[in-house]
Protein backbone atom coordinates (compact mmCIF):
# COMPACT_ATOMS: atom_id res chain seq x y z
CA UNK A 1 0.00 0.00 0.00
CA UNK A 2 1.68 3.61 -1.16
CA UNK A 3 1.92 6.44 1.31
CA UNK A 4 -0.98 8.27 0.03
CA UNK A 5 -3.61 5.25 0.17
CA UNK A 6 -2.15 4.34 3.62
CA UNK A 7 -2.64 8.00 5.14
CA UNK A 8 -5.98 8.28 3.00
CA UNK A 9 -7.45 5.43 4.78
CA UNK A 10 -6.09 5.98 8.31
CA UNK A 11 -6.28 9.67 8.17
CA UNK A 12 -9.36 9.86 10.53
CA UNK A 13 -8.25 6.97 13.29
CA UNK A 14 -4.61 9.31 12.98
CA UNK A 15 -6.78 12.55 13.73
CA UNK A 16 -8.51 10.63 16.75
CA UNK A 17 -5.07 10.01 18.36
CA UNK A 18 -4.10 13.47 17.79
CA UNK A 19 -6.86 14.58 19.22
CA UNK A 20 -6.71 12.72 22.33
CA UNK A 21 -3.21 14.32 23.18
CA UNK A 22 -3.92 18.09 21.80
CA UNK A 23 -6.92 20.17 22.47
CA UNK A 24 -5.31 23.24 20.08
CA UNK A 25 -6.53 22.77 16.61
CA UNK A 26 -3.45 24.28 14.88
CA UNK A 27 -0.88 21.87 17.55
CA UNK A 28 -3.73 19.03 15.81
CA UNK A 29 -2.60 20.26 12.56
CA UNK A 30 1.15 20.01 13.48
CA UNK A 31 0.89 17.23 15.17
CA UNK A 32 -0.78 15.12 12.26
CA UNK A 33 1.78 16.22 9.98
CA UNK A 34 4.58 15.01 12.48
CA UNK A 35 2.43 11.39 12.47
CA UNK A 36 2.67 11.51 8.72
CA UNK A 37 5.86 11.65 8.33
CA UNK A 38 6.96 9.00 10.96
CA UNK A 39 4.35 6.90 9.03
CA UNK A 40 6.23 7.49 5.51
CA UNK A 41 9.30 6.86 6.95
CA UNK A 42 8.63 3.33 8.61
CA UNK A 43 6.28 2.42 6.42
CA UNK A 44 8.84 0.47 4.25
CA UNK A 45 9.92 -1.38 6.97
CA UNK A 46 6.45 -3.03 7.68
CA UNK A 47 6.56 -6.61 7.86
CA UNK A 48 3.09 -7.90 8.42
CA UNK A 49 4.25 -9.01 11.85
CA UNK A 50 0.99 -7.30 12.97
CA UNK A 51 -2.27 -5.35 10.91
CA UNK A 52 -1.00 -2.48 9.15
CA UNK A 53 -3.65 -0.92 11.64
CA UNK A 54 -1.74 -1.80 14.82
CA UNK A 55 1.62 -0.59 13.32
CA UNK A 56 0.52 2.84 11.92
CA UNK A 57 -1.27 3.47 15.40
CA UNK A 58 2.21 2.10 17.60
CA UNK A 59 3.81 4.70 15.30
CA UNK A 60 1.44 8.08 16.23
CA UNK A 61 1.34 7.04 20.09
CA UNK A 62 5.02 7.25 20.10
CA UNK A 63 5.17 10.68 18.13
CA UNK A 64 2.39 11.92 20.11
CA UNK A 65 4.45 11.05 23.46
CA UNK A 66 7.55 12.67 22.05
CA UNK A 67 5.26 15.68 21.11
CA UNK A 68 3.84 16.24 24.39
CA UNK A 69 6.69 14.90 26.51
CA UNK A 70 9.58 17.00 24.96
CA UNK A 71 7.90 20.10 23.73
CA UNK A 72 6.14 20.85 26.98
CA UNK A 73 8.17 24.69 26.98
CA UNK A 74 6.68 25.55 24.05
CA UNK A 75 3.07 24.62 24.46
CA UNK A 76 2.76 25.88 28.34
CA UNK A 77 0.09 28.05 27.98
CA UNK A 78 -1.67 25.29 25.63
CA UNK A 79 -1.04 22.56 27.90
CA UNK A 80 -3.26 19.73 27.81
CA UNK A 81 -5.13 19.63 31.29
CA UNK A 82 -4.92 23.67 31.77
CA UNK A 83 -6.88 23.82 28.51
CA UNK A 84 -9.27 21.01 28.94
CA UNK A 85 -10.22 22.92 32.50
CA UNK A 86 -11.14 25.84 29.44
CA UNK A 87 -12.69 23.45 27.71
CA UNK A 88 -14.65 22.10 30.27
CA UNK A 89 -15.54 25.58 31.86
CA UNK A 90 -16.00 27.00 28.25
CA UNK A 91 -18.59 23.90 27.94
CA UNK A 92 -20.65 24.17 31.26
CA UNK A 93 -21.31 27.96 30.99
CA UNK A 94 -23.38 27.48 27.98
CA UNK A 95 -26.74 26.59 27.45
CA UNK A 96 -27.71 23.16 27.17
CA UNK A 97 -28.93 24.58 23.81
CA UNK A 98 -25.92 26.33 22.91
CA UNK A 99 -24.32 22.52 22.27
CA UNK A 100 -26.11 19.67 21.32
CA UNK A 101 -26.24 16.82 24.37
CA UNK A 102 -23.85 14.67 22.17
CA UNK A 103 -21.08 17.82 21.13
CA UNK A 104 -20.88 18.47 24.88
CA UNK A 105 -20.74 15.13 25.59
CA UNK A 106 -18.37 14.61 23.48
CA UNK A 107 -16.01 17.36 24.61
CA UNK A 108 -16.64 15.96 27.87
CA UNK A 109 -14.98 12.91 27.02
CA UNK A 110 -11.80 14.21 24.75
CA UNK A 111 -11.22 16.37 27.74
CA UNK A 112 -11.64 13.57 30.44
CA UNK A 113 -9.44 11.23 28.34
CA UNK A 114 -6.75 13.84 27.65
CA UNK A 115 -6.36 14.45 31.68
CA UNK A 116 -5.68 10.87 32.00
CA UNK A 117 -1.63 9.52 31.91
CA UNK A 118 -0.57 8.67 29.41
CA UNK A 119 -0.92 4.53 30.09
CA UNK A 120 -4.57 5.06 30.67
CA UNK A 121 -4.72 7.16 27.93
CA UNK A 122 -3.11 5.01 25.30
CA UNK A 123 -5.20 2.35 26.65
CA UNK A 124 -8.48 3.74 26.67
CA UNK A 125 -8.29 5.09 23.32
CA UNK A 126 -6.70 1.99 21.48
CA UNK A 127 -9.89 0.28 23.43
CA UNK A 128 -11.77 2.78 21.42
CA UNK A 129 -10.48 2.54 17.95
CA UNK A 130 -11.52 -1.61 18.67
CA UNK A 131 -8.10 -3.44 19.10
CA UNK A 132 -7.68 -6.40 21.14
CA UNK A 133 -5.76 -7.07 23.96
CA UNK A 134 -2.75 -8.51 22.39
CA UNK A 135 -2.90 -5.42 19.96
CA UNK A 136 -2.76 -3.12 22.61
CA UNK A 137 0.26 -4.94 24.05
CA UNK A 138 2.33 -4.98 21.20
CA UNK A 139 1.60 -0.85 20.52
CA UNK A 140 2.17 -0.25 24.44
CA UNK A 141 4.57 -2.85 25.54
CA UNK A 142 2.37 -3.61 28.76
CA UNK A 143 1.54 -7.30 29.45
CA UNK A 144 -2.11 -7.96 29.05
CA UNK A 145 -2.50 -8.78 32.34
CA UNK A 146 -1.06 -4.63 32.72
CA UNK A 147 -3.53 -3.97 30.24
CA UNK A 148 -6.75 -5.48 31.90
CA UNK A 149 -6.56 -3.51 35.10
CA UNK A 150 -5.50 -0.19 33.47
CA UNK A 151 -8.74 -0.42 31.02
CA UNK A 152 -10.75 -0.94 33.87
CA UNK A 153 -9.00 1.39 36.56
CA UNK A 154 -9.46 4.23 33.13
CA UNK A 155 -13.21 3.31 32.74
CA UNK A 156 -14.02 3.87 36.07
CA UNK A 157 -11.86 7.62 35.97
CA UNK A 158 -13.64 8.44 32.83
CA UNK A 159 -17.10 7.43 33.90
CA UNK A 160 -16.62 9.73 37.06
CA UNK A 161 -15.06 12.64 35.24
CA UNK A 162 -17.78 12.57 32.90
CA UNK A 163 -20.71 12.14 35.52
CA UNK A 164 -18.86 15.44 37.64
CA UNK A 165 -19.03 17.92 34.59
CA UNK A 166 -22.70 16.72 34.19
CA UNK B 1 -3.47 -19.77 29.21
CA UNK B 2 -2.73 -16.38 30.77
CA UNK B 3 -5.18 -15.42 33.54
CA UNK B 4 -6.36 -11.53 32.80
CA UNK B 5 -7.44 -11.42 36.65
CA UNK B 6 -3.81 -12.44 38.69
CA UNK B 7 -3.61 -8.90 39.05
CA UNK B 8 -6.61 -7.20 39.61
CA UNK B 9 -7.66 -5.91 43.06
CA UNK B 10 -10.66 -7.66 45.08
CA UNK B 11 -12.84 -4.31 43.92
CA UNK B 12 -11.69 -4.43 40.34
CA UNK B 13 -12.39 -8.33 40.22
CA UNK B 14 -15.79 -7.40 40.95
CA UNK B 15 -16.01 -4.98 37.87
CA UNK B 16 -14.04 -6.84 35.95
CA UNK B 17 -17.24 -9.20 35.53
CA UNK B 18 -18.01 -6.28 33.24
CA UNK B 19 -17.85 -6.84 29.51
CA UNK B 20 -13.81 -5.68 28.99
CA UNK B 21 -14.14 -3.21 26.15
CA UNK B 22 -14.96 0.40 27.04
CA UNK B 23 -18.83 1.40 26.77
CA UNK B 24 -20.55 1.31 23.91
CA UNK B 25 -21.34 4.60 24.92
CA UNK B 26 -18.11 6.32 25.32
CA UNK B 27 -16.99 3.92 21.68
CA UNK B 28 -20.01 5.14 19.56
CA UNK B 29 -19.07 9.13 20.84
CA UNK B 30 -15.30 8.50 20.13
CA UNK B 31 -16.17 7.52 16.63
CA UNK B 32 -18.43 10.65 15.84
CA UNK B 33 -15.96 13.04 16.78
CA UNK B 34 -14.74 15.45 13.68
CA UNK B 35 -11.02 15.21 12.55
CA UNK B 36 -8.59 16.91 10.70
CA UNK B 37 -7.70 16.57 7.61
CA UNK B 38 -4.30 16.62 5.56
CA UNK B 39 -3.85 17.56 1.97
CA UNK B 40 -1.91 13.93 0.98
CA UNK B 41 -0.51 16.00 -2.56
CA UNK B 42 1.39 18.19 -0.80
CA UNK B 43 2.25 16.21 2.33
CA UNK B 44 3.91 13.85 -0.29
CA UNK B 45 5.70 16.38 -2.14
CA UNK B 46 7.18 17.78 1.22
CA UNK B 47 8.23 14.69 2.40
CA UNK B 48 9.79 14.04 -1.12
CA UNK B 49 11.43 16.92 -0.56
CA UNK B 50 12.76 16.11 2.84
CA UNK B 51 14.31 12.66 1.65
CA UNK B 52 16.27 14.27 -1.27
CA UNK B 53 17.45 17.24 1.30
CA UNK B 54 18.15 14.26 3.78
CA UNK B 55 20.48 12.56 1.14
CA UNK B 56 22.07 15.97 0.24
CA UNK B 57 23.14 16.40 3.53
CA UNK B 58 25.07 12.83 3.68
CA UNK B 59 26.77 13.49 0.35
CA UNK B 60 27.91 17.26 1.46
CA UNK B 61 29.33 15.50 5.04
CA UNK B 62 31.36 12.94 2.91
CA UNK B 63 32.50 15.48 0.80
CA UNK B 64 34.14 17.91 3.42
CA UNK B 65 36.64 15.51 3.67
CA UNK B 66 38.22 15.55 0.03
CA UNK B 67 39.70 18.48 0.70
CA UNK B 68 41.98 16.17 3.17
CA UNK B 69 42.23 13.44 1.03
CA UNK B 70 43.73 15.91 -1.91
CA UNK B 71 45.97 17.34 0.18
CA UNK B 72 47.40 14.24 1.85
CA UNK B 73 47.70 12.82 -1.58
CA UNK B 74 48.61 15.01 -4.54
CA UNK B 75 50.32 17.74 -1.74
CA UNK B 76 52.09 15.20 0.47
CA UNK B 77 55.44 15.92 -0.61
CA UNK B 78 55.26 19.57 -0.66
CA UNK B 79 54.45 19.37 3.19
CA UNK B 80 56.87 19.38 6.19
CA UNK B 81 56.38 16.94 8.88
CA UNK B 82 54.61 19.04 11.11
CA UNK B 83 51.86 20.43 8.72
CA UNK B 84 51.91 16.57 7.68
CA UNK B 85 50.77 15.52 11.21
CA UNK B 86 48.43 18.32 10.95
CA UNK B 87 46.70 17.88 8.34
CA UNK B 88 46.40 13.98 9.37
CA UNK B 89 45.22 14.92 12.59
CA UNK B 90 42.57 17.40 11.38
CA UNK B 91 41.63 14.67 8.68
CA UNK B 92 41.03 12.18 11.17
CA UNK B 93 38.85 14.49 13.59
CA UNK B 94 36.97 15.15 10.81
CA UNK B 95 36.60 11.81 9.60
CA UNK B 96 35.49 10.39 12.97
CA UNK B 97 32.83 13.77 13.47
CA UNK B 98 31.80 13.00 9.61
CA UNK B 99 30.78 9.14 10.87
CA UNK B 100 29.20 10.05 13.94
CA UNK B 101 26.79 13.09 11.86
CA UNK B 102 25.88 9.92 9.12
CA UNK B 103 25.20 7.33 12.03
CA UNK B 104 22.88 9.72 13.60
CA UNK B 105 21.57 10.82 10.34
CA UNK B 106 20.44 7.39 9.55
CA UNK B 107 18.24 7.51 13.02
CA UNK B 108 16.43 10.86 11.46
CA UNK B 109 15.97 8.61 8.03
CA UNK B 110 14.61 6.07 9.04
CA UNK B 111 11.91 5.49 12.29
CA UNK B 112 11.84 3.51 15.50
CA UNK B 113 8.71 1.41 16.09
CA UNK B 114 9.32 -0.06 19.32
CA UNK B 115 6.70 -0.38 21.69
CA UNK B 116 6.00 2.89 23.34
CA UNK B 117 7.22 1.07 27.34
CA UNK B 118 10.53 1.05 25.07
CA UNK B 119 10.22 3.86 23.06
CA UNK B 120 10.82 6.23 25.99
CA UNK B 121 13.79 5.34 26.84
CA UNK B 122 15.27 4.72 23.38
CA UNK B 123 14.13 8.77 22.77
CA UNK B 124 16.03 10.01 26.56
CA UNK B 125 19.13 8.26 25.16
CA UNK B 126 18.77 9.71 21.33
CA UNK B 127 18.21 13.22 23.11
CA UNK B 128 20.89 12.80 25.52
CA UNK B 129 23.43 11.60 22.63
CA UNK B 130 22.00 15.14 20.77
CA UNK B 131 22.91 16.85 23.82
CA UNK B 132 26.29 15.23 23.75
CA UNK B 133 27.07 15.92 20.25
CA UNK B 134 26.72 19.27 20.35
CA UNK B 135 28.67 20.10 23.43
CA UNK B 136 31.81 17.93 21.86
CA UNK B 137 31.27 20.10 18.85
CA UNK B 138 31.31 23.33 20.74
CA UNK B 139 34.28 22.23 22.68
CA UNK B 140 35.94 20.78 19.63
CA UNK B 141 35.48 24.57 17.96
CA UNK B 142 37.13 26.17 20.65
CA UNK B 143 39.70 24.08 20.16
CA UNK B 144 40.09 23.50 16.17
CA UNK B 145 39.53 27.21 15.09
CA UNK B 146 41.75 29.02 17.68
CA UNK B 147 44.58 26.09 17.71
CA UNK B 148 44.35 26.59 13.51
CA UNK B 149 44.94 30.49 14.02
CA UNK B 150 48.22 29.93 16.75
CA UNK B 151 49.90 27.40 14.26
CA UNK B 152 48.97 29.25 10.95
CA UNK B 153 50.43 32.59 12.95
CA UNK B 154 53.04 30.96 14.34
CA UNK B 155 54.52 27.88 12.34
CA UNK B 156 55.73 28.50 9.39
CA UNK B 157 53.01 28.08 6.25
CA UNK B 158 53.00 25.62 4.08
CA UNK B 159 52.46 28.39 1.34
CA UNK B 160 54.16 31.33 3.19
CA UNK B 161 53.13 33.55 0.59
CA UNK B 162 49.85 33.11 1.54
CA UNK B 163 49.95 35.43 5.21
CA UNK B 164 52.73 37.51 4.80
CA UNK B 165 50.89 40.91 4.93
CA UNK B 166 49.45 41.89 8.64
CA UNK B 167 46.06 42.82 6.59
CA UNK B 168 46.01 39.42 5.66
CA UNK B 169 46.61 37.66 9.37
CA UNK B 170 44.09 40.07 10.83
CA UNK B 171 41.43 38.75 7.90
CA UNK B 172 42.58 35.43 8.95
CA UNK B 173 41.92 36.05 12.60
CA UNK B 174 38.59 37.66 12.12
CA UNK B 175 37.14 34.90 9.77
CA UNK B 176 38.56 32.30 12.14
CA UNK B 177 37.32 33.78 15.30
CA UNK B 178 33.90 34.57 13.49
CA UNK B 179 33.62 30.90 12.77
CA UNK B 180 34.71 30.29 16.76
CA UNK B 181 32.15 32.87 17.75
CA UNK B 182 29.03 31.19 15.24
CA UNK B 183 29.95 27.55 16.12
CA UNK B 184 29.75 28.21 20.13
CA UNK B 185 26.17 29.99 19.67
CA UNK B 186 24.90 27.71 17.33
CA UNK B 187 25.97 24.36 19.36
CA UNK B 188 25.46 26.17 22.55
CA UNK B 189 21.43 26.79 21.62
CA UNK B 190 21.51 23.50 20.49
CA UNK B 191 22.48 21.50 23.78
CA UNK B 192 20.37 23.78 25.58
CA UNK B 193 17.46 22.54 23.57
CA UNK B 194 18.34 19.37 23.79
CA UNK B 195 18.71 19.57 27.85
CA UNK B 196 15.32 21.59 27.72
CA UNK B 197 13.70 18.52 26.16
CA UNK B 198 15.74 15.98 27.82
CA UNK B 199 14.16 17.59 31.57
CA UNK B 200 10.52 17.98 29.96
CA UNK B 201 10.46 14.20 29.22
CA UNK B 202 12.01 13.49 32.76
CA UNK B 203 9.24 15.47 34.41
CA UNK B 204 6.66 14.20 32.06
CA UNK B 205 7.16 10.66 33.14
CA UNK B 206 7.72 11.43 36.41
CA UNK B 207 4.01 13.03 36.25
CA UNK B 208 2.55 10.14 34.68
CA UNK B 209 4.05 7.38 36.85
CA UNK B 210 3.23 9.68 39.77
CA UNK B 211 -0.62 9.60 38.50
Amino acid sequence: MSFAETIAEFQPLLARVVSSYEYNTALQQELMQEIALCVWQALPRFNAQSSLKTYVLKIAHNRAVTHVATQQRHYSSLSSQDDDMDALEAINSKSPEALSSQQQQLSQLLAAIRSLPVQYKQVVTLSLEGLSYQEISEVTGMNVNQIGVTLNRAKKQLNKAVQDDR
Amino acid sequence: MIDKRSELSDDECQSASAPEQLSEQFASLWQSQSTVSLNIEALEAKYKWFNVKQKLFFIADWLALLPFIWVLIYKRSELSFFWLCFFIALGLWALIHTIYVSWLRRYSLFYDESTTKSYLDVLKNKLDNCRRIARITKIASWVVYPSTIIVMLLADSPNSSNLESPIDKLWFCFIFLACTAVSTVVTHRREQKFKQELSSLDDWKHTNSAQ
